[in-house]
Formats: structure tokens, sequence, C-alpha cells
């Protein structure tokens, strides 16, 4: 009863503004996605997202600014309370982007497609020919500027993906001892 | 301040506990592991914390953080858990990346590329993980979906409908 009464009395309320952030978030990814803006879903995703962040930080700054903390808590809390958001952001990110480029998700869509009738090994492997998965992945890799075509070959461009692909290769020597 | 470095603390605690495992053995079952660490720490932190008679220490958050660094630990699980698939899975966008950076000036062709973006690196192995988790069922006539499975492509279906989202390579 006491953990209630200084939960209800206190600041707990704050772990909501993260959640409030990604509501508006998903609410507005759900316009973006329906209005004739020609840009791709992660443009709209990073927006969407920005649109989160700058509603929970506003919120969750008015709130700190009226409560009877010292500057060191309040900036801890700030902190706290926006990576959360940036957390959750993260989440729902991946959650829209697995519908777009992960392999297993667009099987298990093509097997319900044709559900109850069965997909044979070899009508999934046809389907998603890995010629047209390579050739789908350079055109979004040079779309997005992370690699450059001269000719008939390809080159890198220093760009996010090839941080990505680093901190993957670390995170599998730190894990397995081994880059790849 | 000690919200944010009990919230991280405990995150870091759950990490390193993540990485010893592994290094000492790497699980069979390596996402339900991770969760299952993930789970378990905080309320054995927590437990260690009452036994050592630290709950009325200074540093110990009041009731009210409590929402808040559970929420961040939970958050930042489910990301980890998220980046941690695409360790367990090579992704052909990644392996392009890696090959164009071993190639450096000299470039690769398309058709050096499709030498390493292969059925049996990305394909098959999807396929197979897609039966390990219950999600499709090999029958002598082909492959159907579980009750699992039928609602994962449920739960998918729904998600490119409202999000209006086309399939990608």
């Amino acid at each position: 009863m006491k953990v209630v009464d200084q939960l209800s009395s206190g600041h707990a309320y704050l772990a909501l503004i993260p959640v409030l952030g990604l509501a508006i978030d998903v609410a507005a990814q759900l316009v973006l996605s329906r209005l004739p803006y020609p840009a791709g879903h992660v443009r709209k995703q990073f927006i969407s997202f920005g649109v989160g962040l700058a509603a929970s930080a506003g919120v969750l700054l008015k709130s700190l600014l009226n409560l009877p903390l010292g500057p060191l808590d309040a900036s801890g809390l700030f902190l706290l309370h926006t990576l959360t958001y940036a957390f959750l952001g993260f989440c729902f990110f991946n959650l829209i982007n697995l519908n777009v480029s992960s392999m297993r998700i667009r099987m298990v869509m093509e097997i319900h497609r044709q559900h109850p009738r069965p997909v044979t090994d070899s009508a999934l492997r046809a389907r998603y020919a890995i010629v047209e998965v390579l050739d789908a992945r350079l055109l979004r890799l040079e779309g997005g500027r992370q690699i450059d075509r001269r000719g008939d070959r390809l080159y890198l461009r220093r760009g996010a993906v090839l941080h990505i692909a680093h901190f993957f290769s670390g995170l599998r020597s730190l894990l397995f001892g081994r880059p790849a | 301040m000690t919200s944010l470095l009990i919230a991280l603390g405990l995150f870091l605690s759950a990490l390193g506990a993540h990485v010893l495992i592994w290094r000492v053995r790497i699980p069979k079952r390596q996402t339900r592991t991770l969760v299952l660490v993930f789970t378990l720490l905080p309320p054995l932190a927590w437990g260690a914390v009452s036994v050592l008679g630290a709950t009325h220490a200074s540093w110990y958050p009041p009731p009210a953080d409590m929402p808040g660094i559970g929420l961040f630990y939970a958050g930042a699980a489910c990301c980890y858990l998220i980046t941690y698939a695409g360790i367990e899975e090579a992704s052909p966008s990644l392996l392009i990346i890696r090959a164009l950076e071993a190639a450096a000036e000299k470039g690769c062709t398309r058709d050096e590329l499709a030498a390493l973006v292969t059925e049996e690196r990305f394909v098959e192995p999807r396929i197979r993980a897609l039966k390990d988790q219950h999600i499709i069922a090999g029958t002598p006539t082909g492959n159907r979906l579980t009750p699992h499975g039928l609602r994962v492509a449920r739960v998918a279906s729904l998600l490119a409908k409202c999000f209006r989202i086309n399939e990608g390579g």
C-alpha cells in the first residue's frame, strides 16, 4: 500500500510519456502512409519517429519543469524517458521494416496467400529467386547512396550500412570469437 | 540521475551475462536463452539488493522511478533481441557491402556478387528456420502454416494493410 501511495503521489506517470510518443509515432506513420507523398517508407518512418520524439520530449520537458527536482535528477529522468522512447521507436521501425525486407516474413505471407494449399520448397525457391533478391538489394543500396555503379562495376560509398556491417561484425566477434 | 544509471547498469549486466554465457557455450536455442537471460536478470538483481539490505541506501531509486526504469530496460532488451536476429542470420545487403569494402578500388561486378549471394546461403537457411521455429510444417505435398504461423501471417498482413507496405527484395 505504501508503494502504491508513493507511486501515485510521485512522478511515476512520466513513464507513460514515451508510450504516448510511440502512439504519436504510429499515428503519424498511419497518416503519412496514406498521403500521396513521393517518399520511401524509410523516410516516412524517420519523419513519424521525429514527430513522436518532438512530442514526447516537449511533454517531458514541461512535466519535469513542474517537478521539485534538481537539474541533475531532471536531466537523468529526461534522458531515461527519451531513450525509452527511442527504444520503442526502434522496435516499431523494425516491425514495419520486417514486412518490407524480411525474406522469412515474405515466405510466410506467400504460404498464407496459398493457404490451405501447400507450397513446396522448390516453389518457394522459385518465388524468391536469389538473383531477384540480389537485384532488389543492389537497387535499394544504390538508391540509398550506399554504393556507386560505374560501368559494369559496383563500388562502396562510406554510408550508414557500412557502419551497420561493422557493428554486426564486432558483435559477432564478441559473442562467437569470429567476425562472420 | 541514479535512475538512469541503474537502468543502464541493469541492461549492461544482462548484456554481460549474455556475452559470458555465449563465450562459455553457445546455447542451442539462442533466442529463447536470450529472452530468459533478459527476463531473469532484473528479479535476480532486485533479490540480491534486498538480501544485501541496500533498498534503503541513498542511491536506491524512489518507487516513482521504477516504472520508468522497467520500461527503459524492457525497451532496450527488445531492441537488442531485434539486433540479435541480424547476428543469427546473414543479410544479403550487409554481405554485398562487406564484399565491396574488401574489393576497395577494384569494385565488383554483379556476377561476382551473385557468386556470394546464393540460394544455399540465404534461401535454404530461412526455410529451415521457419520449420525449426514451427511457423511452417513440411508435409509430403509441401509446406503449410502451423497455427502459430497462421497468427504470424495474420499480424504481418494486418501491418502491411494498415501501413500500406509493399514488399521489397
